[in-house]
């Protein structure tokens, strides 16, 4: 770690006397090398990436990988003397991994040099994706908003419609709380006879993904973000559990215990069910005819209750990459305005918020209105150094709750040791 | 008499022909898997009759460069099967006919297969950024020893303990050379068993996974990994799945049939007697 | 005479040292590519080393106790069911299907095994996405296909009490390929005169299968057992790509236990003891396996 701080200080030395240069020449002979997931955001990119090739004579390889591959291909490259990748995207639950481990750059000096302005971001995507500690690592790039997908058809029928007022006695409405959406779905599913809810329980990201909106949205949290006590057994989280593990097993698809967001988004393009509460950036696949059968049938809206779960991807330079004045000047690149609206366009998540207000953008993407709302009431997981075995961890908690029948509240409270465990000697909660 | 024979026959064709099925629709749905859409992929019940396209393949090569991970692959494991089998079979033949190092060596060359792949992708991973070996074939073909050529030697000793000791014998009184009697003698007696190795050990290299997954670059990314990143956060490419893996069996099926009474024969010599 | 033994002590010395340049490039390599590894991670298993935080102190068996303590339990049970259903089950229809391909006089021997045999070319990764296309519970053929015979639908890979059996059964498919070749290719090599001759004695089918092929085989089929086994032991592949080891922990095999300490967690010191421990309990199978074998 101390051979990564001093690559730091030589790159930022490095990076203080290139103003003199001009930006064409920071980028001879080096290639740009990124690890990224393939998703939307990553083709977007790919489509427009000769720009910066032709302006900088240079070369951008991107290789796109499984999301579940990324990390494990990532920690073992920067461990290395020198990155294997010049620019990193890093994902929110690895931001305090990353800080603690010094494997990326603080940009604060490059920003100040080069007046970029960081404004233009959601505020949530910053403190999420950008600033650790009050030093800024990462400009954020896009994000993973999550909420309730669900048949805009179905619910909008009148017949349905006046079911749902027979049952409830009050007019339809998109559950507010998730009391309220765990007996929507339930009933729904039957009066439909098909699945209420499409859900993903497989082990780690999938089934903690969801679970985590639950939590959330009950207004529980993993740990007193103050005192870093875990608070994982509070009856909050008791009750998000419980309402979780009462729609696996009474609404969701079957085999929905083994299911990951592939198959919630292939259950719903094939329209066997009516609920899901996932990832936004899927809606672009449930659009497309060759894909799916609920074209223009599915609409978008916040999760349930007080908040959601939200994760993003940010732009990092590695401590240990080639050459951080051709990183950065990629960076600032694929973050211009110009960049990051065509990269929208494209069917990107934008992070940064003028986007949202853009007419043109909106037309093409009407569900992408929603968006802003999700944003102001959602927070991440929290920022510490082992926030990806915390992920681990809640996914060994979820499992005995839905695998193994043990009561919630025993499982959770089983579970606190090993919460606490994970925050000791965190130096970033300090 | 003739009667027990025909119904042994009528059952033998029962089990086999149910195996055969049970192996072969899979592999059917595959194939049908790889010329529809996504849409069509999913559909319960499926559809019988279905408008096949070449979507997938056409997406596979001209935008996935399928290509590129199929040459990486056909390097690597090509290059891997060949170092194996030189070096492989001299040892084994020392091994064998001399008992070199003692009977110490068969069982600590045995034990390295033991080794679970995960404990050395770290330390490989370190030393290869060090000595420059990240993401190249020489890299990923250094690795691919480690499980190969164990398995090379095991099998070549038992083909050369098929060769009648006699013979090489025979040609050491005779004043032939030591690696003259190997090359001249042991090595075309113990051919289909060489042949068969060869294909054994290909096989394992082309299909390898973790190795791959953990220590190849864009530059060498192989067709298994190629394959796994077809799973996405937002979808597996199911099409485009089943389009690689069937262009991945394709040159395997060629070898196969190309020497397939090799690989039986070879077997059979080396399968290993008392 | 002289002369002969002159040869005779002249050629034992060159074979002295001409066998040691024939072994030298299999013990370098293989020193370097596994030995070195190793003894490398045998040293990080025993100190405290969370890839976040850097190498930390020297850790005793700090990690082994931990890890002991913690799932090794459950995953090296569940590892055990998985290695002795694969191995049974798959022994069991390999050589049974080698006998039936072995008989003198079947129409048909080559189609079979062409087909029989596919499996070997194809990755274990292509596999895996194959079975959970056809295995998912509302959009798979299997379910839907099991439905026209009445049975309701089942959750395959995410129903804890099937989690297991669907992954051995994949496991079978994949794997009874390379058993079921080994296995007839020993039958091909096993001299036919023993086998003629109970014949001709009178002994009917299961009396030479039992008294005359077992006994020539068994060399055979204890090498195949002991690579399928060590192979089992390992699985990882096909874990990684159909559950992650769940639902709950019913398919999480130390194997995967190590890499998800590793790569997930991190801790490379525990992940490094579990493997290490790993490999005592495949070296001591091993050899209970070969001394098993050796008496009967």
């Amino acid at each position: 770690m101390k051979l990564g701080g001093l690559t730091t200080i030589l790159a930022l030395m490095l990076g203080t006397a290139a103003p003199a240069l001009a930006a064409g020449d920071v980028c001879k002979g080096s290639d740009i090398n990124i690890l990224m997931e393939t998703v939307p955001d990553t083709d977007a990119l790919s489509s427009i990436k000769g720009e910066f090739e032709k302006a900088h004579d240079t070369k951008v390889n991107i290789e796109a990988v499984n999301y579940s591959l990324m990390h494990e291909k990532l920690v073992p490259s920067l461990t290395a003397s020198t990155s294997s990748y010049d620019v990193l995207i890093v994902d929110s639950y690895w931001v305090g991994e990353f800080k603690t481990a010094g494997w990326i750059q603080d940009l604060d000096s490059l920003i100040a040099r080069d007046k970029v302005d960081t404004s233009v971001y959601f505020p949530s995507l910053m403190a999420l994706n950008g600033k650790v500690q009050g030093k800024t690592y990462m400009l954020p790039f896009w994000h993973y908003a999550m909420g309730i997908l669900y048949r805009k058809d179905i619910v909008e029928d009148p017949a349905f419609q006046a079911a749902y007022k027979a049952e409830f006695k009050r007019d339809w409405r998109v559950p507010a709380t998730l009391e309220e959406f765990d007996e929507v779905v339930k009933w729904s599913g039957k009066y439909k006879n098909m699945s209420g809810i499409a859900m993903a329980g497989q082990r780690s990201d999938p089934v903690v993904m969801e679970a985590t909106n639950y939590l959330f949205g009950e207004g529980g949290d993993f740990y007193d973000r103050k005192t870093w006590k875990p608070t994982i057994a509070s009856p909050e989280a008791v009750k998000a559990v419980s309402i979780y593990a009462d729609l696996i097993r009474n609404a969701a698809q079957p085999g929905a215990l083994g299911a990951n967001f592939d198959d919630v988004a292939n259950t719903l393009k094939q329209g066997k069910a009516i609920f899901a509460i996932s990832y936004l950036f899927l809606y672009p696949t449930l659009q497309d005819p060759k894909d799916s059968t609920v074209v223009d049938k599915m609409m978008f809206a916040p999760v349930p209750g007080k908040d959601s779960f939200l994760g993003a991807w940010g732009w990092a330079i590695p401590s240990n990459a080639k050459n951080t004045g051709c990183s950065w000047e990629f960076i600032k690149w694929v973050e211009s305005k110009d960049v990051a609206y065509k990269r929208a366009m494209a069917g990107g998540q934008p992070s940064q918020s003028w986007i949202y207000k853009d007419p043109a953008f909106i037309k093409k993407w009407p569900v992408m209105a929603q968006v802003g709302t999700a944003l102001d009431h959602s927070k991440g997981l929290p920022i510490m150094s082992r926030s990806t075995q915390l992920v681990e961890t809640f996914a060994e908690v979820m499992g005995s709750v839905l695998a193994d029948n043990v009561a919630p509240k025993d499982a959770l409270e089983a579970s606190e040791g090993k919460f606490g465990a994970l925050v000791k000697g965190d130096p970033l909660l300090k | 008499m003739i009667g027990e024979s025909r119904w042994v026959q009528w059952a033998s064709h029962l089990i086999l022909g149910t195996a055969s099925a049970l192996v072969l629709l899979p592999l059917l749905w595959v194939l049908r898997t790889s010329f529809v859409d996504k849409v069509v992929a999913y559909r319960m019940p499926p559809d019988l009759f279905f408008t096949p396209t070449l979507d997938n393949y056409r997406a596979i090569l001209l935008e996935f460069d399928f290509g590129t991970f199929f040459l990486n692959s056909l390097i690597i494991a090509l290059v891997t099967t060949v170092i194996a089998l030189v070096i492989g079979s001299l040892a084994a033949y020392a091994i064998d006919r001399f008992r070199t190092g003692g009977p110490v060596v068969p069982v600590a060359i045995l034990a390295t297969q033991m080794m679970p792949p995960i404990v050395l992708v770290i330390p490989f991973f370190l030393i290869f950024k060090r000595v420059g070996l990240a993401d190249t074939h020489a890299g990923l073909i250094i690795t691919y020893l480690t499980f190969n050529l164990p398995y090379v030697v095991w099998l070549m000793m038992s083909f050369f303990k098929r060769v009648p000791r006699e013979l090489d014998e025979a040609a050491l009184i005779d004043g032939a050379g030591f690696f003259g009697v190997f090359w001249h003698i042991i090595l075309p007696a113990a051919l289909p068993g060489i042949g068969a190795a060869g294909v054994l050990s290909f096989v394992l290299c082309w299909n390898e996974f973790l190795f791959a997954l953990m220590l190849s670059g864009q530059e060498t990314k192989t067709l298994p990994v190629a394959i796994s990143s077809l799973v996405t956060q937002q979808g597996t490419a199911i099409g485009a799945v089943c389009a690689s893996t069937v262009l991945a069996i394709a040159p395997m099926v060629i070898i196969y049939f190309a020497i397939r009474k090799l690989l039986v024969a070879g077997l059979s010599l080396g399968a290993v007697k008392g | 005479m002289t002369v002969t033994t002159t040869l005779n002590h002249q050629a034992g010395k060159r074979r002295n040292w001409a066998q040691y340049v024939f072994l030298a490039p299999t013990a370098i390599v293989l020193t370097l590519v596994v030995a070195a590894p190793l003894l490398y991670s045998v040293y990080l298993s025993f100190q405290t080393y969370i890839i976040t935080y850097g190498m930390g102190d020297f850790a005793g068996f700090g990690n082994y106790q931990s890890v002991l303590a913690d799932d090794f339990g459950s995953v090296s049970w569940v590892t055990l069911k998985l290695t002795f259903l694969c191995v049974t089950i798959e022994f069991f229809v390999a050589f049974g299907l080698a006998l039936l391909l072995n008989q003198p006089h079947l129409p048909g021997r080559q189609f079979y095994l062409i087909i029989l045999l596919t499996p070997i070319l194809m990755t274990p990764v292509a596999i895996a996405l194959m079975f959970r296309l056809m295995f998912n519970p509302s959009l798979g053929i299997v379910n839907w296909l099991i439905g026209g015979l009445g049975i309701p639908p089942q959750g395959w890979f995410g129903d804890p009490h099937l989690a297991l059996g669907t992954v051995v059964f994949v496991d079978v498919w994949t794997e009874t390929s390379m058993m079921l070749l080994m296995l007839y290719a020993g039958l091909k090599s096993m001299p036919m005169e023993p086998v003629e001759a109970a014949r001709i004695d009178g002994a009917n089918r299961f009396h030479i299968l039992r008294y005359v092929v077992w006994p020539l085989m068994r060399p055979v089929i204890m090498v195949t057992l002991l690579i399928r086994m060590i192979a089992a032991l390992k699985s990882y592949d096909l874990i990684y790509m159909l559950t992650q080891g769940g639902p709950g922990k019913e398919t999480e095999t130390i194997s995967f236990y190590a890499y998800r300490l590793g790569f997930r967690f991190l801790d490379i010191g525990q992940a490094a003891a579990v493997s290490f421990i790993l490999l005592i309990v495949v070296i001591a199978l091993t050899l209970f396996l070969l001394r098993v074998m050796r008496e009967n």
